[in-house]
């Protein structure tokens, strides 16, 4: 089924699945609210926006760049998507609309400086996180806004295993699996993000490739922010600063190299189980958020020096 | 096989003018490439043949000149459009994709669609594999780039540009990976290309592929035209001549007299690294040049890299003044007093952002500083001292490294080792990129060092400078040393003869 590049990288995710198997095996062992249908629904609900956002990320990770501006698109996002239908009442799609076209925006910016201008990926991104979290403060100090019922209620429907969460999850991983795998874009994304120069010699047109990247990275960090927001039920300014680094683990676990060109969503998708898992499971414990997060930098630390050695093993 | 005079004009360029950076690198060239006609380029390295065949194929913008395509005047500003007009340039350093199959790097660009982009991936890799027949060339094209043998990739380059169905193929040294039989093969496929009426331009170093498969020759030397030859009707030596053009004797200033062999700075005792070095011994003498030659790509890169601990030996003994060493990082190499510089200057030689006494004294901040703080009046000076035994030509040490010539960039390089009195200096290509007069600068100072006693290893793959410089001459053909002859009795058909792997008797 599989020939080619594609192969290759539907390897690399091999491992990561396979922790994810061995995780999700132990812990029902162990618990048996864990592996109560309830928990599962509520695993995939929690795992949505993360896995939507990690598709950017892992677009963005494929082309050689890193986006830490995910975070407060998606902050931004609930903002608008609380904001619109607070104040209309009717206007889901207006607000949904809006977040992904404010998404969009941010990425273009981001994919402008880092093509046209050769900013450094890390410091490009790093400047449009500082900016969009303040707009997302000066629109909206604290939590806050309403998200239309019927879309909240939709959200959290469950029918056995089957939720929306689920549905969306699975399209939209399909749509980019193809979009990576099966079309000339995708074929440029890892040419471009192996080798530039190479690339360039080949008459890719690399800038283009990138802005579209990074365009891609602000989509799904905004649908990610409106999945969140039927989440919630309100905006929140600050919910997002998580998911930069989280949607960055969930790709490098998944075997997408930080240094461009090898990797996919297939991973990913394992990936962004993986870690909100461990979130949920941390959780569970009662850990502190402190320690998640010193346990979350530690698994990302350790992911990075796996595939270092891996990489240098060549 | 002759040559038709009356032969259909391609691609013509006229008078083209290149410089960089206030060097000249191409003065006033022209070339003509006809329908079915193997024209072989041949010049020295940093003769401009590079640049040349950039121009012609999009990569470069000439400073002035004039491209004709089928009789037309053109301007090429990307090497995709001079690809789709059908000229192909296979370079030499290759840009495959190691990560993505054989098929998809041969129709990377141009793949077929459903629409929308999307891809006719079965589709992909028949049409490559067809490609790849049409080229005689069995391999599977499902396999990673990553997984090829070099001989291998650079068929898969040929193919690459062969896609593009080309009327103009340019090929940078393609035989330097490949093996005997390898390289006769690729010769057929270039003659059955020579049938269809595409014109071949072959940069080579190799005089026996010249005459093998080119019907013309045109010798560049120092950014000039020299001369365009048929080649039925000249001598390997008569090209020989026209490339060199100027007596050796006269560049090289004189070397000591061999006599007796001084006893060794360092000494190489079956040294390897991985399968890449095999079996490695080598002395070299204080005060003595030694010289490693061979084909490109035969291990002096790893060699050159392994003596300075970038890349160290696997296993064997590296004995320095009598006593083992293990130099497994620049740091110690500079400590045993072991200096290095490298073939890619602008890389690794210089930071060219910073200033030109920046750089020369980047080395020896320890000698012209106290408790951390650099003493910028002592750098000023020392840095000038250095200017000064040099000759760089620059109006102030403040000046950018970066705007500086080739041949005082190079300068500037040997300035800054210099600084730290190394015991042993390795050079590799010493004088590639720089100009004549400051070629000649670099000879004598290499003189001057050996006469004061330091030993230099010379990496270089100009044939002149080898037999000129060098006390000793050793061959390297993959990854061993072949063969071993004194300076003043080598010669270039001897060199070539090891180099190609043929042993000599009279060592």
């Amino acid at each position: 089924m599989f020939r080619g590049s594609l192969l290759k990288n539907a390897k690399l995710s091999v491992p990561v699945y396979f922790i994810l198997i061995i995780l999700l095996a132990v812990t029902s062992v162990f618990s048996p609210t864990f592996r109560s249908t309830d928990n599962f629904v509520n695993i995939i609900a929690q795992v949505a926006p993360l896995a939507l956002a990690s598709i950017g990320q892992t677009v963005v990770l494929l082309l050689g760049g890193i986006d830490l501006s995910i975070g407060s698109v998606i902050s931004l996002s609930t903002i608008i998507v609380a904001s619109v239908s607070a104040s209309s009442g009717m206007g889901l799609p207006e607000g949904i609309l809006l977040s992904v076209a404010a998404g969009a925006a941010v990425g273009a910016v981001n994919g402008f400086g880092i093509a046209k201008l050769n900013i450094p990926p890390l410091i490009m991104t790093l400047s449009t996180m500082a900016f969009v979290k303040g707009l997302s403060l000066y629109i909206m100090p604290s939590p806050g806004g309403m998200v239309s019922d019927n879309f909240v209620m939709a959200m959290g429907n469950n029918w056995g295993i089957v939720s929306l969460s689920g549905i969306l999850i699975i399209v939209f991983y399909a749509v980019s699996f193809f979009l990576l795998g099966g079309t000339k874009f995708g074929r440029y994304i890892y040419a471009t993000g192996a080798d530039e120069i190479a690339a360039d010699k080949a008459g890719l047109p690399g800038a283009k490739v990138k802005i579209s990247g990074y365009i891609l990275a602000g989509i799904f960090a905004a649908l990610a922010g409106v999945i969140l927001a039927a989440k919630m039920a309100s905006g929140d300014p600050v919910v997002g600063d998580t998911y930069s680094m989280d949607s960055v683990a969930a790709s490098v676990v998944g075997g997408t190299s930080l240094m461009g060109g090898i990797g996919g969503v297939l991973g990913t998708l394992a990936g962004s189980f993986l870690i909100s898992i461990i979130n949920n499971i941390l959780n569970m414990l009662n850990i502190f958020a402190y320690y998640q997060y010193i346990i979350k930098g530690l698994i990302l630390v350790f992911a990075l020096f796996i595939f270092q050695l891996r990489r240098r093993r060549r | 096989m002759g040559v038709q005079k009356d032969a259909q004009i391609i691609l013509a360029a006229r008078n083209i003018k290149k410089s960089f950076y206030g060097n000249t690198v191409l003065e006033g060239v022209s070339i003509t490439c006809k329908k079915g006609v193997a024209l072989a380029l041949v010049g020295e390295n940093g003769a401009g043949k590079s640049t040349l065949m950039n121009i012609i194929s999009g990569g470069l913008r000439p400073d002035a000149g004039s491209l004709e395509f089928e009789n037309q005047e053109i301007t090429l500003s990307s090497s995709k459009q001079a690809k789709n007009l059908g000229i192909s340039f296979v370079h030499q350093e290759l840009s495959l994709f190691p990560y993505l199959s054989v098929g998809e790097n041969i129709l990377l660009g141009i793949e077929d669609t459903y629409g929308f982009g999307i891809l006719k991936q079965r589709n992909i890799h028949v049409k490559a594999a067809e490609i790849l027949k049409e080229l005689q060339c069995d391999i599977d094209v499902n396999i990673l780039v990553q997984d090829l043998s070099p001989a291998q990739r650079q068929m898969v380059e040929i193919a690459k540009a062969w896609a593009m169905k080309p009327k103009v193929l340019i090929l940078d040294e393609p035989t330097s990976s490949l093996s005997k039989s390898e390289t006769d093969n690729l010769f057929c496929r270039v003659n059955d290309l020579k049938k269809l009426g595409v014109s071949i331009i072959l940069i080579t170093h190799r005089m026996d592929e010249i005459f093998q498969i080119c019907d013309e020759a045109m010798v560049l030397k120092d950014g000039r035209l020299v001369a365009t030859v048929e080649t039925k009707s000249v001598t390997k030596d008569d090209l020989i001549r026209l490339m060199v053009g100027r007596e050796i004797t006269r560049t090289f200033p004189q070397r000591e007299c061999p006599g007796e062999i001084p006893p060794a700075m360092l000494e190489l005792s079956n040294v390897q690294l991985g399968n890449r070095l095999k079996n490695i011994h080598l002395q070299i003498p204080r005060g003595r040049v030694i010289g490693i030659g061979g084909l490109e790509g035969q291990g002096q890169r790893e060699l050159a890299r392994a003596l300075f601990g970038i890349t160290p030996f696997t296993s064997g003994d590296v004995i320095l003044g009598g006593k083992k060493v293990h130099i497994n990082s620049p740091h110690a190499a500079m400590k045993h007093k072991i200096g290095f510089i490298s073939d890619d200057r602008k890389l690794e030689g210089l930071v060219l952002p910073l200033s030109i006494e920046k750089n020369i004294e980047m080395l020896v901040l320890d000698k012209i500083s106290a408790f951390g703080f650099i003493n910028r009046k002592k750098e000023r000076n020392e840095s000038e001292e250095g200017v000064r035994q040099l000759a760089i030509k620059t109006p102030s040490t403040d000046l950018l490294v970066r705007h500086l010539s080739g041949g005082n960039q190079q300068k500037v390089i040997f300035a800054k080792w210099l600084k730290m009195n190394p015991h042993l200096l390795i050079l590799h290509e010493p004088t590639r990129g720089v100009d004549v007069q400051s070629k000649i600068e670099i000879y004598h100072l290499i003189r001057d060092l050996t006469a004061r006693g330091m030993s230099i290893i010379l990496f270089t793959s100009d044939m002149i400078e080898l037999i000129g410089m060098s006390d000793w001459i050793h061959i390297m053909y993959e990854g061993s040393l072949v063969g071993c002859l004194s300076g003043s009795d080598a010669t270039e058909e001897k060199i070539m003869a090891l180099s190609s792997g043929q042993s000599v008797e009279n060592k």
